[in-house]
């Protein structure tokens, strides 16, 4: 499809844009300015019917395919994205504007890289991880097609992958296992490469984003969900510090030029706002922003990780800039950011932080500069296309004609749950679009920060964001449970969290569907590594002794009833519904209002329930088998 | 008019142009605002009518002191509310009524203060003057008196514009009004809020209002009913038509209403709409930024300078707390709390204490211009929630600590700690008054603080500074002790007298300079002030303490 997308130039100051506004006189001009720049959204693009493609029909069978990630090939004639839902790779050719062949090569793919020193004319090496399929594959491009050259089990769940400059050795983040495998890439003597797992290094946090400091000496690792970075000596497979930013949702990371600052795209929550209308229009709720982080003081152990470090907002007032999902620095410095809950990109020089957008579709997720650097590439991820985006774009906006989209193949009617997934990652459906559900339920987990919505029926005391894994089946919904129906708590959290203007049944209905499609996290003790089976064994024992499963009555391991177990929040509310345990081991933080932030110290310190003593033995073994559960 | 008397300095916009209409212009338009809906009908009112209407002062005065007693921090009893206020019926009337306390004090329920109050009515009304709307009046007023933390209560029509304007959310055209000279005596345009849908419409200072809608003005009608035509929903359209004073000739303007935002961060004091840094010293470069009000938009107001700063090289940061109790309406402690929360990294706000509860807050690690020491001015005129943020960033850092994240730059400060929430009364007003009261981060701790006692010397040799002392001073009262005080400020005795100082008196009010302004700029060591600028004692102090700070930094590395 070949199509342009008018520009969302915006004006460098918010109180501009609210002077623009205000004008009665001007009205006229800015409501025509809206029209124009309206961009695609969930709404108003036909998804039931397959845009016009300039692509060929190789595109294949009506699907979604959701790419997540883009990677340069010969020599930046071909452009190949890592589609996510379907399990296959879309080959592009860029001259030639169109989508020339796909693969399947797994099942859910994140992440594409290129293995460098192994390139020649007809032939690339490509590092991507399968979520589903808990692997790592090696692809080869050969001519125009992808083939998989070998497959290595990592931990559950992998996302990111990481290569070092001599193609020699790759890291992958596996999420929900929390571990960092090490990779040999080995070249036998014929030429080909094998995978061969060489160390793991397990991580205190669900890891998503990692990135090797450009002198290769370290590799930094971002948290999943909240604001963790972990740094690790590659060499020796070595975690040698975990330090936190505030914030969560980084999902963008990238080095200055000159190697010594380090940009980290994120969201961040200030528990003490509220979710009220002023609030959230003021940026005091969900802040969307791009930090600078100081090389060495993201490296050396004792030093703060925020010393000497600057924030940029992306956003502006009336304007949110919701959910950055990815970052990329081009070669004159300026930053480029993927504005997925908004779908756009923002770009501008980092020294200012005044940043420009400009729409590009649904969900945009991944970014890649060309190699000529005269282009930016850009994975729509629900629209399944990839824009390219000229440098004459972005430098001269107003003139510019628009971006060239290309379709990777079409699309089949959404279903309920597809269309409530879209919701759901909709920054449009919050007010102003600072933020969309997944914000703070990320992916459908959580980022275990604090909250202070409606929720629990009045501001003043903020609560923990709950994980949505299972949430269909952990009725009633709220801490203090006064939801009886989900559907009802969904329509609430929109009107009274995301703010958004008008819900309509539809959009329940379908985000309805999507949230019955989440299952909790996995459980750390049956990860690959194993857990010892007695001690998860005796830890049930404890569970039941101590009637645990009163209150968190398997096999959702919640209740529907309140409990006062002795925890009191900021306003006197007593209490509460238990939440659910099902993967209560991937959690950060436990109790309404996060209090605990170890499952040790929920029993350890806090004596939960209650004023319950344990013998350190039954601790530990309680803890293997939460971890289980 | 019983409702509390404001101070209001210069404009604020149409939402202040209700309170120069409701507080300082004529009686004519006092009936609009009255919390207090006289009963209608005065003119030969029957014995029955009367009955009537007592009963319902009775329930409105149970009504009101029910919410005082329920909700407010340190509230009055009821007899001492009811006593008051009949005792202000009194005065009025200029009466006595033997034997008043005893009886208020054996009140129980609504229906013994309306048994009461029959029995009193026809002494305190007697002759018709003052009139029964008087001693309603009168007694609501004296209600309230001895409650702590000057409540008042807040007609329906207004709660929804402060809400508005804390919220800085404000719906309207962005205009002030004033009646123009008694000569023409419309209403008249004194201010048009840049940006505003005034302002881009047209409308200038100046103008005379002569009709909106299709209803003309006469001269001399109140400015209130004014006020009223010009609001409405946002979206809603509003014709004026308008004309110089000077001129015959008229325009006719629609505007739509929409928010007008009001910034409370500004880059000087005077003229400070800009967006342009100002440099009060250029080496070290020292930024100044001057808050008007702690509103919702206040902290990303402060944000937006953060990327400006850096492109200026800015090394150091005057934050101008003075005076913020000034604008009223707009203030609010959520708003405080989230701006303190912006300025230090995860230190401790201090808490709120209400009836039922004490909570504490502290900060996350996101934090505003972390390389910058700030010097933050303050002043008698700086209120409780201002006041809050200078506590919060003076207690970012232990008390004997030199280098420090903040500051404190100004006289004694001022405004209380209470926090005050709107509740609702059946009459559809609200009862504006303390519900919590907020301490700082080290409440609890001893009041004495070390201070640096700045007074101006025109020296022996012409060579003018500033004498600097350091003496402990103890603080009488809640408020904040600023950590440098600056005592050429001090317009009299009076400045001190909640701060005691353990040396000398002589040393503290160096009264000898008050009336000897400088001429000249100090000539401070490096000191490079613009000196464009007008010489502000404050200012100059600041400037002195973060060179320091800054001497401080320099050294450690």
């Amino acid at each position: 499809m070949l199509s342009t997308v008018p520009l969302n130039g915006l004006d460098r100051l918010s109180s501009r844009r609210l002077a623009t506004r205000c004008g009665a006189f001007l009205a006229a001009t800015f409501l025509f300015l809206c029209a124009a720049a309206q961009p695609i959204t969930a709404e108003n693009r036909p998804t039931d019917t397959p845009p016009a493609t300039a692509a060929t029909a190789s595109a294949g069978l009506p699907r979604l395919r959701y790419p997540v990630a883009l990677a340069a090939a010969d020599k930046g004639k071909l452009l190949l994205a890592a589609n996510e839902r379907s399990g296959t790779v879309s080959i592009v050719d860029i001259p030639g504007r169109k989508v020339i062949g796909e693969f399947p090569v797994g099942k859910h793919l994140w992440d594409l890289v290129a293995v460098p020193g192994v390139e020649n004319a007809a032939s690339e090496a490509f590092l991507c991880a399968d979520s589903a399929a808990d692997e790592l594959k090696l692809l080869f491009r050969r001519g125009n097609e992808i083939v998989v050259g070998d497959s290595l089990s990592v931990g559950s769940f992998p996302v990111s992958v990481c290569v070092d400059s001599e193609g020699r050795r790759g890291y992958v983040a596996s999420l929900w296992s929390r571990r960092l495998t090490r990779v040999d890439l080995v070249r036998d003597g014929t030429g080909t490469i094998h995978l061969k797992a060489a160390s793991v290094v397990a991580l205190p946090f669900p890891p998503r984003l990692q990135t090797l400091t450009p002198d290769g000496k370290r590799l930094i690792v971002a948290g999943a969900f909240g604001g963790e970075v972990a740094v690790v000596d590659p060499a020796a497979s070595k975690l040698e510090a975990v330090k936190t930013i505030p914030g969560q949702n980084i999902h963008g990371l990238a080095w200055s030029r000159n190697g010594e600052r380090l940009f980290v795209a994120q969201q961040t929550l200030n528990r003490l706002g509220y979710t009220s209308q002023e609030d959230l229009h003021w940026g005091s709720v969900v802040s969307n922003v791009v930090r600078s982080l100081d090389r060495h003081a993201l490296e050396q152990p004792n030093v703060d990780v925020l010393a000497g470090s600057q924030v940029f907002q992306l956003g502006e007032v009336a304007n949110g800039a919701g959910d950055p999902a990815a970052l990329a620095v081009a070669d004159d410095g300026t930053l480029l950011v993927a504005l997925a809950g908004v779908g756009e990109v923002a770009w501008g020089p980092f020294e200012t932080g005044h940043f420009r957008r400009l729409a590009v579709g649904i969900r945009p997720t991944a970014l890649l500069s060309s190699d000529d650097r005269h282009s930016l590439y850009v994975a729509d991820t629900f629209g399944d296309t990839i824009a390219i985006i000229s440098r004459s774009a972005f430098e001269t906006p107003a003139k510019a004609k628009g971006i060239v989209q290309i379709a990777l193949g079409s699309q089949p009617p959404l279903s309920a749950a597809d269309r409530g997934e879209r919701l759901f990652f909709d920054a449009r459906l919050g007010l102003e679009k600072w933020m969309s559900c997944h914000s703070c339920h990320p992916d459908g987990h959580s980022s275990d920060a604090l909250s202070d919505t409606l929720g629990d029926g009045s501001f003043g005391a903020a609560k923990r964001i709950p994980a949505l894994g299972g949430v269909a089946e952990t009725g009633p919904w709220a801490w203090n449970g006064s939801i009886k129906d989900l559907g009802e708590q969904i329509r609430k959290s929109l009107q009274t969290t995301l703010r958004t203007k008008s819900v309509t049944d539809a959009q329940v209905n379908d985000l309805t569907a999507y949230l019955q499609t989440l299952k909790p996290a996995p459980p750390l003790n049956v990860m690959p590594s194993g857990a010892d089976k007695s001690a998860i064994e005796r830890g049930h024992a404890v569970f039941a002794r101590h009637k645990c499963d009163r209150c968190h009555v398997p096999p959702t391991f919640t209740s529907p009833r309140l409990y006062d177990v002795g925890l009191r929040d900021e306003l006197g509310n007593r209490q509460f519904n238990p939440p659910s345990l099902r993967g209560v081991g991937q959690r950060a933080a436990f109790f309404h209002d996060g209090r605990a932030t170890s499952l040790r110290d929920v029993f350890a310190v806090h004596r939960h329930p209650g004023n319950t003593q344990l013998s350190d033995a039954d601790l530990a073994d309680l803890i293997a088998f939460l971890r289980s559960v | 008019m019983w409702v509390r008397q404001r101070r209001i300095v210069g404009w604020v916009g149409l939402a202040l142009m209700g309170w120069l209409a409701s507080h300082c212009s004529s009686a004519q338009c006092a009936d609009a605002v009255g919390l207090a809906k006289p009963v209608e009908a005065r003119k030969a009112r029957s014995i029955g009518d009367q009955q009537k209407q007592v009963e319902e002062v009775a329930r409105r005065i149970f009504a009101i002191t029910d919410v005082v007693l329920d909700h407010h921090i340190e509230p009055a009893t009821r007899q001492e509310m009811i006593l008051t206020g009949l005792r202000s019926a009194c005065a009025a009337k200029k009466i006595s009524l033997p034997e008043l306390g005893r009886r208020v004090s054996d009140l129980k329920t609504v229906d013994d203060l309306a048994g009461l109050l029959k029995e009193l009515w026809p002494q305190l009304t007697h002759g018709g003057k003052p009139s029964p709307t008087d001693v309603e009046q009168a007694i609501f007023e004296g209600l309230l008196r001895p409650v702590p933390g000057s409540p008042y209560i807040l007609p329906a029509k207004e709660a929804r514009v402060q809400a508005q304007l804390q919220a800085n959310r404000y719906i309207g055209i962005g205009i002030a009004l004033a009646s123009a000279e008694k000569k023409i005596d419309l209403p008249q345009i004194k201010h048009v809020q840049p940006g505003g849908p005034a302002a881009l419409g047209g409308l200038k200072v100046g103008d005379l209002i002569e009709q909106i809608n299709k209803n003309r003005i006469e001269p001399g009608s109140p400015l209130r009913a004014t006020v009223d035509q010009l609001r409405g929903p946002e979206g809603t359209e509003v014709t004026i038509r308008v004309r110089q004073p000077d001129s015959k000739e008229s325009r006719k303007i629609t505007l739509t209403r929409l928010p007008v935002m009001f910034k409370s961060v500004k880059c000087d004091a005077t003229n400070g709409d800009e967006d342009r840094v100002v440099l009060v010293n250029k080496k070290p470069a020292i930024a100044y930024l001057k808050i008007d009000s702690v509103t919702a938009s206040t902290a990303r107001e402060l944000a937006s300078w953060e990327p400006r700063f850096r492109e200026a090289k800015v090394q150091g940061l005057i934050l101008d707390l003075r005076g913020t109790g000034t604008r009223e309406g707009f203030d609010n402690y959520h708003s405080a709390l989230l701006l303190a929360d912006s300025l230090v990294d995860s230190k401790p706000l201090g808490q709120l204490r209400t009836r039922e509860s004490v909570r504490e807050f502290s900060a996350d690690r996101e934090c505003l211009f972390r390389d910058l020491p700030l010097a933050v001015l303050i002043d008698k005129y700086t209120n409780g929630p201002a006041s809050w943020v200078a506590a919060v960033l003076q207690d970012s850092d232990p008390p004997e600590q030199k280098r420090r994240r903040a500051i404190v730059v100004g006289v004694f400060g001022g405004g209380d700690n209470f926090i005050r929430s709107a509740f609702p009364l059946p009459s559809g007003d609200e009862l504006i008054m303390p519900s919590a009261v907020w301490q700082r981060p080290t409440a609890g701790t001893s009041p004495q603080r070390k201070v640096r006692l700045y007074s101006w010397d025109p020296g022996a040799n012409e060579s003018y500074g500033w004498n600097e002392g350091h003496v402990t001073a103890t603080a009488h009262r809640e408020g904040v002790l600023p950590d440098a005080y600056v005592s050429y400020y001090a317009e009299s005795r009076d400045d001190f007298q909640n701060v005691e100082f353990d040396q000398s008196t002589d040393a503290v009010p160096a009264r000898a300079n008050l009336r000897d302004p400088p001429r000249q700029l100090p000539r401070s060591k490096g000191a490079s002030r613009d000196t464009s600028r007008k010489f502000d004692a404050f200012e100059d102090v600041a400037i002195i303490e973060l060179q320091q700070q800054l001497d401080l930094a320099a050294k450690k590395q």
